[in-house]
């Protein structure tokens, strides 16, 4: 087949597969009668749909290409990429998640207001809209990249795609659109993921190739090593730090609190864990048998691609959608966490009645998707090559400020609102100063500045006001 | 002859507030109410009371500073969950026949959602239509208890377990035991 030939197959099911998620998206619409169908599915979501769409966020558009540069630099390590996510889930799973389900909260910003009172509650909201904003940023700028790289189209039309479909289907339909597309995604990406890599990974391969690794390739508990990963996350230890504050810091907080009830919660998360580990496996074999076979790449990350380009091109369409099905739904989610903020949290005062309701979350939904594409193409244009960690530690840095208050509700009866306010606030200017006014960054990740900050401010502030008593006097809400 | 449902639930509906000096507001109501069938999480009360989670913490912080409610739970569940206090119980005047019901842990509107499922497994939207919050939340509370089970990957079917059925049953028995010392009275 000739290389347009062979570019119209991926292009044809590129497209089937953006007409599908659009179409899912209109199909649920109908299912959408009042503001918590849009914003948590009526609290209708089975454990099954929700565990499957737990593990299509934890395994983004990025993972593939970032795992084939690590599995072509230091093999199996690779796996670290997706097992602390699964880690930092099954924690969640079993220490925070029932709890999120229980506090009736949409938000984790919601239920520290109701915990701290209204100026926690304003501090925390404008800390997390701000951190997830930077989570579809980052994948869509990650995703957007990887598809340029398949695809030869320019990364700022790949971005426009990712964000505008995404947007489509969740102005419909917000989160039922995003959990039905959810499972579609998923489906592509086990296609993608542990059939098609693994299986031209091996039948590929001859007799002895895979010796010609050295044998640190095959160890399973060392670090990853990529530049940039080592600034992100200097250890696994560290790694996982990042994903549980990104895990149990306000982003997942409105999927757990969208299920049936508190053991659905705990049961979804643990299936996200189980059927997301093979997913860890199988990223890393597309570099590590570039390596094997003696292919020298130039730049790791181009490792995806250049193993895509060796496989039959059905194949080849096939991976390209699963990895686009994989950045959709990471993307997704970060932007139903920052919409529901806005709309529960600072919107709230907005009053009206339900139709008034969803109509306000559809477009903050659809204006926060445009705005966090807008914002990929910024980060492209002005952090050519780190742009996506950039993101990521943005995300992480402010929602890391988040997790002492969060652990004061759960366990701590000393913790005070001030503690809590001002813990927020100094850690939200801290990481804001570190990323941008400073190169502080360039030394210590922000999610160890952050969390550091908060939990220190959090926990001498609370002992302080056990001594003087309240600085100031929180108007308790009552219902109307 | 069997009774008619209605007439069955009049009789466990009644919980009236306890004279002067005791009122209570609507939304404290639900939740003294709540925490007298057995429910006693916030999630619970923000689903039945379709209100953010601050403003009902509010209430029920409210109805612990004037005594009727105490707080339950430590670590992991710190301000969670509550219980009625000696005066909650006060406040919540209950008929002789809910007192002997409150065992069962289900209100009269379980009851009636519980004998809606008798017929067959129901699907859960058609259970939702017209109040999704507070219907939501029953049947989570149901399940979790064991009476429902809840099937299906989208929007899901209710059904009756065993269990379900075996409490419908001895409600019924209670209810014929009742009407008959309440006749020999």
């Amino acid at each position: 087949m000739s290389a347009q030939g062979e570019q119209a197959v991926v292009w044809g099911l590129v497209f089937v597969y953006c007409a599908a998620m659009v179409w899912f998206g209109l199909r649920v619409n109908r299912w959408i009668r009042s503001g918590s169908d849009f914003l948590v599915a009526g609290r209708d979501v089975s454990w099954v749909l929700q565990g499957l769409g737990l593990s299509s966020i934890v395994v983004a558009g990025t993972t593939l290409a970032t795992q084939g540069a690590i599995g072509y630099l230091s093999g199996m390590s690779a796996h670290w990429w997706v097992t602390g996510w699964c880690v930092a889930v099954a924690v969640g799973a079993l220490a925070f998640a029932g709890f999120y389900r229980r506090t009736g909260a949409y938000t984790l910003s919601e239920w520290l207001g109701a915990y701290y009172g209204e100026r926690v509650r304003l501090a925390a909201s404008l800390a997390l809209a701000i951190g997830c904003y930077f989570s579809p940023l980052a994948n869509i700028l990650g995703g957007g990249v990887v598809l340029s790289g398949l695809t030869g189209m320019p990364t700022d039309w790949a971005v426009i795609m990712i964000g505008g479909i995404v947007a489509t289907y969740l102005f419909c339909s917000g989160l039922w659109g995003a959990l039905v597309t959810d499972l579609v995604q998923w489906i592509l990406c086990v296609v993608a993921f542990l059939i098609i890599i693994p299986a031209y990974a091996l039948l590929g391969s001859h007799p002895g190739m895979w010796q010609r690794l050295p044998s640190s390739f095959w160890a399973l508990g060392s670090a990853p090593a990529l530049p940039w990963f080592q600034w992100t996350l200097p250890s696994v230890l560290g790694m996982f730090w990042l994903m549980f504050s990104i895990a149990t810091g306000g982003f997942y907080w409105p999927r757990a609190c969208s299920s049936r009830t508190v053991n659905e919660t705990r049961k979804a998360w643990l299936l996200a864990v189980v059927i997301s580990l093979p997913f860890g496996f199988v990223g890393g074999l597309a570099g590590m048998y570039l390596r094997a076979a003696g292919v020298e790449l130039a730049v790791p990350d181009q490792a995806i691609g250049v193993f895509l380009q060796q496989i039959p091109v059905l194949a080849r369409a096939l991976a390209v959608v699963g990895i686009l099905a994989a950045t959709m739904s990471t993307v997704e989610a970060g932007v139903h966490a920052g919409s529901m903020v806005l709309v529960r949290d600072l919107g709230r005062h907005f009053g009206g009645g339900v139709a008034k309701q969803i109509s306000a979350a559809r477009w903050i939904t659809l204006v926060y998707t445009l705005a966090a594409t807008a914002g990929a193409m910024g980060f492209n244009h002005l952090i050519p090559v780190l742009g996506s960690a950039m993101a990521v530690a943005l995300l992480a840095g402010f929602l890391t400020s988040l997790i002492p208050p969060l652990l004061g509700t759960m366990m701590w009866r000393g913790s005070s609102k001030e503690g809590a306010f001002l813990g927020v606030i100094i850690a939200t200017a801290t990481t804001f100063h570190t990323m941008f006014l400073s190169d502080i960054w360039r030394r210590y990740h922000p999610v160890f500045t952050g969390f550091i900050v908060s939990a220190v401010v959090f926990v001498l502030v609370s002992l302080l006001v056990r001594v003087s008593g309240p600085w100031w006097r929180e108007r308790r809400q009552v219902a109307p | 002859m069997e009774r008619q449902v209605g007439e069955r639930d009049r009789v466990l509906v009644q919980v009236e507030a306890d004279g002067e000096g005791q009122a209570v507001s609507p939304a404290e109501r639900v939740i003294l109410e709540s925490v007298a069938h057995g429910r006693n999480c916030l999630d619970h009360f923000v689903d039945r009371l379709g209100l953010d989670c601050a403003a009902v913490r509010g209430v029920a912080e409210t109805l612990v500073g004037r005594g009727y409610l105490r707080r339950r739970g430590t670590w992991f569940g710190a301000g969670l969950s509550y219980a009625l206090s000696d005066q909650g119980e006060a406040v919540i005047e209950t008929k002789p026949l809910e007192r002997v019901l409150r065992g069962l842990s289900v209100s009269s509107s379980d009851l009636l959602l519980l004998r809606k499922l008798m017929g067959g497994p129901v699907p859960r939207v058609a259970l939702l239509v017209g109040q999704e919050a507070a219907a939501a939340s029953q049947v989570s509370h149901l399940q979790d208890m064991g009476y429902v089970r809840v099937t299906g990957i989208f929007r899901g079917t209710v059904a009756l377990t065993k269990k379900g059925a075996h409490l419908l049953s001895a409600h019924g028995q209670l209810l014929d035991t009742y009407n008959e010392e309440e006749t020999a009275g």
